[in-house]
């Protein structure tokens, strides 16, 4: 990601998104795949009770789609693409992004409720 | 630790020398990209109680669990731990003006990755050989 390209925002919240992934998917990836045990609604509407835990997932569902789309986005623009496309799959990954969000916080719903 | 510290300096200077950066770059952009695509297919499976109740959920996570998907995981645990410590790195080197320390830096990301994915090959054992 070039701060050329995308200016200076896009840049700078990937940077900053990126270090609060860095902690967060650390602790993601402990709780989960390196804990070895196998996970089920059970276990995690257990943690989701905890509504520390809630808010932390719903921060690296944010992040993490941010992280994620201006990142596809970026490369996009690392092929030049002509104005069009670029407001065109710039639009797209935002919309992406947004609906994702809005599905992605619907999912944590039943989880928590049980 | 005289030897090591030069070990890995030198090993740091070798890096740039030979222009392995690039190597860096790749990789940083197809974990990336694999990962954010990943995180599709993730969202989708874990909302999965959302058709049906907690034993629609137990029913699609068991199988994502099953046996070969083990390997899979350990590839995306490596993915974002090598993603996670050269993104720390393109930090660094970013906001502490750290260029002409970045051979040292992609020797410490490779050795942290390395360690990490050795810790998850041994957390998944009994997932791979069946033991427990």
């Amino acid at each position: 990601m070039q701060i050329e390209r995308t200016g200076f925002w896009p840049w700078f919240l990937q940077r900053l998104t990126g270090l609060f992934l860095a902690v967060g998917m650390a602790v993601h990836m402990f709780i989960l795949p390196l804990k070895g045990g196998a996970v089920n609604f059970y276990s995690v509407h257990g943690r989701l009770q905890h509504a520390g835990w809630l808010i932390f997932d719903v921060l690296l569902l944010i992040t993490c789609l941010y992280h994620g789309f201006n990142g596809l986005w970026a490369i996009i623009l690392d092929y030049n693409p002509r104005l069009l496309w670029r407001k065109v799959l710039g639009y797209l990954m935002f919309v992406l992004g947004l609906l994702f969000l809005v599905y992605g916080i619907a999912a944590l719903i039943p989880l928590v409720g049980g | 630790m005289k030897i090591t510290r030069d070990l890995y300096l030198s090993a740091g200077r070798n890096i740039v020398r030979e222009h392995h950066g690039l190597w860096f770059f790749g990789l940083q952009r197809l974990t990336g990209f694999l990962l954010a695509v990943y995180l599709i297919p993730h969202i989708l499976i874990n909302s999965s109680a959302l058709f049906g109740s907690a034993e629609t959920y137990d029913w699609i996570t068991s199988l994502v669990q099953g046996p070969g998907f083990q390997y899979i995981e350990i590839l995306i645990v490596l993915g974002v731990f090598f993603h996670l410590f050269n993104g720390l790195r393109i930090i660094l080197v970013d906001f502490f003006a750290l260029t002409r320390r970045q051979g040292t830096l992609m020797v410490l990301v490779s050795v942290f990755t390395a360690v990490m994915f050795a810790y998850t090959i041994w957390v998944y054992l009994p997932k791979i050989t069946g033991i427990h």
